[in-house]
């Protein structure tokens, strides 16, 4: 019962839903950056890394090699640095925003804050782990294509 | 039967005129409204997949023996063609896109979706696109080069009219692939009734909104493919010609671009189907949190799985080994849905009924289809197994499984409310047992039947493989399959007339769509419900007071029914009411367009290229008949009452109006198209040793740099235009947008201009096709741009009071385009012109 | 509008009494076992079925045993994880009815058996199959033969020796050859699984294969590319013979050329420009040279007609010759027509003696 009337009330005063928001503890570029950070991360990260493979691996740039690694297998690791900083940063926000709205007891499970960081977080983990994933082939091709 | 929702006869009466769906003779063809579309959708799209199930019985009886003879190879080649052109393009997606078209607003709590008139066009090209696939029959011009069509066998060289019948029916059905993403996405985003925010939407619609993203970007990318392809052989542009400069493998990067995603397309609905049903029958859901995790991991991921079809293509190892790495997680995405219905079955003991059986059916066939996925994504086995039997055992246990049984469960589950009949229970084991057993025999032994040797899409095969009764059983279970279908469709047909009334809600389900009475009425609700949990039938639904009604309704009740079609908008988020959206209801318009397109697409089949600008003009006229803004609406708008007794607007503006997002759907379209044409740009580039090709000299700058400069130009008078009208200058409007046009001209003419002088035929070779595709393309572009323009200004001129109201909305919209074509044209200037000087 | 709440147990339609239940789940389970033992039955009967010309679990060389031996542990793996999830559905749905069920650690089973298992074992089948392929790749291979895919036929060269032959692959046991592979038409995919998986064949680039067989023997390969009405005769085979014997083929077939001065040349090879043979097929050293179709040098030595349709016999051949049709329809060689008896005769004659 009380589950509803909160429902009921968080938009039908449109006075007070303003002033819950003013209030709410976390913004909404924080939740929606939790919620795609993670996705984003991995879609820069797929199709950088496919353009540099399969660029690299067919021009002449396949032989140009530093510290005995070849340019290829160091752009992916650069780009894979770079990626995974947004992916956790996303993850770091999402999990810290979830706590926040724990916290707040005005929020229940099914509340659309509480819900995006919640699925924010999780899905972020998976865009990391895929992200690991597809750079540990790279160890396997250090010196060539 | 306990009546949930108390009607009011009055007001019912005034619904159903205000929402009646047109019958007889020709008013049938202006039906708009969702359900009966959506109901044309599934009845067109599951005969087609009666017909695709028939021509594989075909193709088993000649596969009975080795060396048999009954088709000849050729019949054989055009079967499998069909089958899964068939299956593919004209029964898994339309399907779903119907089941969604008729479910959504019925889960939503809405009365219809974003765009009825969106709706029939959808269809009508639909329906136009499987008649011509099947045109092809009468013609004796079958296509013939399988549902994925690699170049070159399906350039002009080595097929024939067949693959036109193909590509132009393919460009009908991608259209209405398309206009359906558009229109789950904004329904859903738009239309959820008061306070289902997103954490509340059923999992279904979850799967729904995930696909409709994945739509826009999925078939875009075919349409641009086919066109190119089309391009090649109406034309003989060179896009696929390896002999002049083209790429032979450049099709299967954008084919499979849109063909990975596709299975996710009708893959992701299937799961929404399979979690409704469990939530129903265990009576909770656990792991809601997962399943939406899961579905967004899978519509992200599916996207990036495209180059595992081309594992045997010799590409760097490197790069297939991120597929692989993907392909092989996007597994984590399907496991943790099903341990999320493990955990909710967990101890429920779900009543042993068909919908529960298909899905148990469901999750069987689809764990053993998905460790074989995990098997082909390993890169040296794929090796072995692709194109092999093995591939079509997998693939069949994934879409069979995966989005054939859950359909299955669906219709059970769903037809009670679609026909108002309940299904017979003994008929749906039967069905089930059989399609169940039947589908195992036929395609469990395929997997042995590849290892063994035997490859994809032969026609025979040589005794010497010792794979006859392999094929034998195969056959055998085939014909099991189909007399499980039979059954259903026989069932159905008897339900329709025998079957037990169905009452509102037949299985105690949670979702909104069982408050309404079975068949639905045509306005849908009689109010917009009001949600407070993810169950709302359940719990958590209940409003104190007893009569909970929201705006739309309260002003329906206090001021006699709205006299127009509508419906109530919401917050995307948190599900809050924002406004009232008008709906416009039958109309003749969405086929008239529909025939434009298949006047243009039927004329190119046949050379009649007179015939085709004919069609051509017919489609954007009705085009623009249809989107030019109607000023009795907007009058009745604006003096409408509703608003005011609703206390919500009913004109709006940004992200409040459907329109906005319409647009910005459209940008998402269009930049998919531009973003697959430079792929093969520079795809093409990458592989040829001189750039621009033969004999062809590097673009002159001088010209074009002027031109696309003042199309950059455009952006700031643009903008100025803008200002001045929120700041409210009439004159300045005025000024600036006349400048926007004006610039905008000038570089359409020199365009135009620039391509008559363009020193080399498009027929050269694949850099000069690209030449003058992207040059036509941004010369289109702009002319598109420049008639909103010039309709935005006239439209100014009369009303530039209205600072707040349509006209705001009409310039943002505007604004949208003109923007990206502005951002588009800057980009093609440096693809075309800057790229060949520096890369 | 009113909405009702709804408790675990008020809703009484779909709810069955426990016989029904029972019989439901008893006739489930019979079927279900039938199903298993249907299964079963099919996968022990295609298990033990003799002699294989082309699986891929039947190795015959290093790169196809590497594959072999990755598919039975992907096997094991997954099928694990198959009986391991159907147990747990099938726990799940008929364990008894209780209230407030839920597997132990509600949303930590979800993540542990949907994330982080499937995690864990994914990585390590990434890193085997990462792995597996770097093992794959090329060896120093001592012999280079070029394959070119044709509508529907393989030509098949060897630029070292100056050898061409068509839809047969002649190779020295035990050591790696290289294969270049390109497609005179449309894309074509090169296999002989008991040797290695398969490569696509393309018109405007040119892959590579190695092949090594360990044992001596014939083996069948075939087109697994979609190539048009014919794919399905497109098939040839790899003859692995021991060094010596290789060595002695190549200075053999290096040395082939028709004997002008024989009679079945004299007879045979005026038939072979008259009925207009030359138009696609070469023979060398004779005025034949063009190679649209196969080259017939070696003809008479091969085993099969018409890219592995038909055994090449001098009947056989006749008959192929007469209409090529009427075996393979839809290839692009046409019938041979108003030829008489006598010259046909010739012709084969005349084919059957380039070896």
């Amino acid at each position: 019962m009380n589950e509803s009337m909160g429902s009921n009330n968080e938009w039908a005063d449109s006075a007070a839903s303003e002033a819950s928001k003013a209030i709410a503890p976390v913004s909404r570029f924080r939740l929606w950056f939790g919620l795609f950070g993670g996705a984003v991360a991995w879609t820069i990260h797929l199709l950088v890394a496919y353009a540099i493979a399969e660029f690299g691996c067919v021009s002449s740039f396949r032989d140009a090699r530093f510290l005995g690694i070849t340019g290829v297998a160091w752009g992916i690791l650069a780009l894979t640095v770079l990626t995974l900083i947004l992916a956790v940063g996303g993850l770091l926000i999402a999990r810290r925003s979830d706590r926040l709205l724990r916290e707040d007891i005005r929020q229940k499970e099914d509340d659309p804050e509480a819900f995006m960081a919640q699925v924010g977080w999780i899905t972020t983990v998976v865009f990391v782990a895929i992200i690991v994933a597809q750079t540990l082939p790279v160890l396997y091709y250090l010196r060539s294509c | 039967m306990d009546h949930i929702e108390q009607r009011d006869p009055e007001l019912h009466a005034a619904l159903e005129k205000t929402w009646y769906s047109p019958t007889g003779f020709p008013a049938w063809f202006s039906e708009v409204n969702n359900r009966p579309l959506g109901v044309r959708f599934m009845v067109t799209s599951f005969t087609f997949f009666l017909i695709g199930g028939m021509l594989t019985l075909l193709m088993r009886i000649q596969l009975f023996m080795p060396d048999n003879t009954f088709l000849s190879p050729q019949t054989f080649n055009q079967l499998f063609t069909m089958h899964g052109s068939t299956m593919m393009y004209l029964f898994a997606v339309p399907f779903l896109e119907g089941l969604a078209l008729y479910m959504l607003p019925q889960m939503l709590g809405s009365r219809d979706v974003a765009y009825p008139r969106l709706t029939a066009l959808g269809y009508w090209c639909y329906l136009f696109g499987g008649l011509i696939f099947y045109t092809s029959f009468l013609v004796g011009e079958v296509p013939d080069a399988g549902w994925f069509a690699y170049t070159p066998l399906s350039g002009r060289d080595y097929s024939g009219l067949g693959l036109d019948f193909w590509a132009l029916g393919l460009a009908l059905v991608e259209i209405a692939g398309i206009v359906a993403g558009v229109e789950i996405v904004v329904t859903v985003l738009k239309f959820r009734c008061p306070g289902m925010s997103l954490g509340r939407m059923p999992p279904f619609v979850w799967s729904m909104l995930v696909v409709g993203v994945m739509s826009l970007f999925a078939f875009t990318t075919l349409l641009i493919a086919t066109l190119l392809l089309e391009l090649d052989r109406a034309t003989g542009t060179q896009f696929f010609n390896p002999h002049r400069g083209g790429s032979s493998l450049l099709w299967q990067h954008l084919f499979w671009f849109f063909g990975h995603p596709e299975v996710y397309i009708i893959f992701l609905p299937a799961t929404g189907i399979v979690s409704a049903i469990v939530t129903t029958f265990s009576r909770r859901l656990l792991g809601y949190v997962f399943i939406v995790m899961g579905m967004i991991v899978m519509g992200f991921v599916s996207f990036g799985l495209w180059v595992h079809h081309m594992y045997t293509t010799g590409l760097p190892e490197l790069a297939m080994h991120f597929f692989a790495a993907a392909s092989l997680m996007v597994a984590i995405a399907s496991a943790v849905q099903i341990f999320a219905w493990i955990a909710t079955l967990w101890g429920r003991q779900p009543p042993l009924n068909a919908p529960i059986l298909f899905t148990i059916g469901f999750v069987v066939i689809f764990v053993l289809g998905g460790m074989t996925g995990v098997m082909v994504a390993v890169v040296p086995f794929d090796w072995q197994v692709h194109d092999t039997y093995f591939i079509v055992a997998h693939l069949h246990y994934v879409l069979i499984g995966g989005v054939v049984f859950p359909i299955m469960a669906g219709l059970y589950y769903w037809l009670p409310k679609i026909t108002g009949r309940m299904l017979n229970p003994k008929l749906g084991h039967l069905s089930f047992w059989l399609t169940f057993i039947g589908f195992n025999l036929t395609f469990f032994i395929m997997h042995v039947m590849g290892l063994f040797g035997m490859p994809r899409r032969v026609y025979t095969y040589a005794p010497e493989l010792g794979l006859e009764i392999h094929n034998q059983l195969a056959t055998v279970g085939t014909f099991m399959l189909s007399a499980g279908f039979l059954v259903f469709v026989w069932d159905f047909f008897r339900s329709l007339r025998h079957g037990e009334l169905a009452g509102r809600d037949p299985w105690g389900g949670d979702t909104l769509e069982w408050t309404t009475e079975s068949p639905p009425p045509t306005y849908g609700f009689y109010g917009a419900p009001i949600v407070g949990s993810r169950h709302p039938l359940w719990y958590g639904g209940s409003v104190p007071g007893g009569e909970a009604l929201a705006e739309l309704a309260v002003a329906e009740v206090r001021g006699g029914p709205i006299p127009f079609r509508a419906t109530l908008a919401t917050d995307t988020v948190t599900g809050k009411p924002l406004s009232i959206q008008y709906l416009p209801g039958p109309s003749y318009v969405p086929l008239y367009v529909a025939t434009g397109f298949v006047l243009g697409l039927v004329a190119i089949l046949m050379k009649l290229y007179l015939v085709a600008v004919a069609g051509a003009v017919v489609a954007v006229g009705g085009l623009i008949y249809w989107l030019y803004p109607r000023q009795e609406v907007l009058e009745m708008l604006r003096s409408s009452e509703v608003g005011r007794r609703a206390g919500l607007p009913i004109i709006t503006t940004g992200t409040r109006s459907t329109a906005w997002w319409g647009a910005v759907c459209l940008l998402i379209i269009l930049s998919t198209c531009l973003g697959a044409m430079l792929y093969a740009y520079f795809y093409i580039r990458l592989y040829s040793d001189q750039w621009p090709q033969g004999s062809i000299p590097a673009p002159e700058l001088a010209v074009p740099s002027v031109a696309f400069a003042l199309l950059v130009l455009t952006s700031g008078s643009f903008w100025w235009a803008n200002r001045s009208f929120r700041l409210g200058k009439p004159l300045a409007i005025q000024a600036g947008l006349t400048m926007t046009l004006v610039l905008g001209a000038i570089f359409l003419v020199t365009k135009s201009f620039l391509i008559s002088q363009i020193g080399f035929s498009h027929q050269e070779n694949a850099y000069a096709s690209l030449f003058y595709l992207f040059s036509c393309y941004v010369w289109l572009q702009v002319l598109v741009g420049l008639v909103l323009l010039a309709v935005v200004q006239i439209r100014v001129w009369q009303e530039h009071q209205d600072r707040e109201g349509f006209m705001k909305l009409h310039l943002q919209v505007t604004g949208l385009y003109w923007y990206f074509t502005v951002v588009a044209g800057a980009i093609v200037y440096a693809t075309l012109y800057l790229s060949p000087y520096v890369l | 509008m009113r909405l009702r709440i709804m408790p675990d147990t008020a809703d009484t339609r779909w709810v069955r009494t426990r016989t029904e239940r029972q019989r439901d789940r008893g006739n489930f389970r019979g079927v279900a076992w039938g199903v298993g033992f249907c299964v079963v039955l099919a996968l022990l009967m295609t298990g033990c079925q003799g002699d294989r010309v082309q699986s891929a679990l039947h190795p015959a060389g290093p790169a196809a045993q590497t594959i072999a031996t990755l598919w039975w542990v992907l096997l094991a793996v997954c099928g694990i994880y198959t009986v391991g999830t159907f147990a747990l559905f099938f726990y799940a749905i008929f364990r008894p009815k209780q209230e407030h069920a839920a597997p132990h650690g509600g949303n930590r089973f979800i993540l542990t058996g949907g994330v982080f298992l499937p995690f864990v074992v994914l990585l390590g089948l990434l890193l085997y199959s990462v792995q597996a392929t770097t093992q794959l790749q090329t060896p120093e291979a001592g012999l280079t033969i070029r394959v070119v895919g044709h509508r529907f036929w393989w030509e098949v060269e060897y630029p070292e020796y100056g050898i061409v032959n068509a839809n047969e692959l002649h190779i020295p046991v035990g050591e790696p050859v290289h294969l270049e592979l390109t497609s005179g038409d449309v894309i074509h995919s090169f296999w002989v699984p008991q040797l290695h998986g398969k490569m696509d064949m393309f018109p405007d680039l040119t892959t590579h294969l190695w092949l090594q067989a360990d044992k001596e023997g014939v083996y069948r390969g075939q087109c697994a590319e979609f190539c048009g009405v014919q794919h399905a005769r497109m098939a040839f085979h790899v003859f692995a013979k021991p060094p010596k014997e290789f060595a002695a083929w190549v200075a053999e077939k290096q040395q082939s050329r028709p004997d002008p001065d024989a009679e079945v040349f004299q007879r045979g090879h005026q038939v072979f420009m008259r009925h207009g043979c030359a138009a696609c097929h070469a023979i060398r050293d004779t005025e034949a040279v063009a190679r649209a179709g196969p080259d017939l040098t070696l003809m008479g030595s091969r085993r099969m007609l018409g890219a592995a349709t038909l055994i090449n016999t001098s009947e056989n051949m006749r008959d192929w010759l007469e209409d090529p049709n009427r075996f393979k329809p839809g290839v692009l060689m046409p019938p041979t027509e108003d030829i008489s008896e006598e010259e046909i005769e010739a012709l084969v004659d005349y084919m059957q003696s380039l070896k």
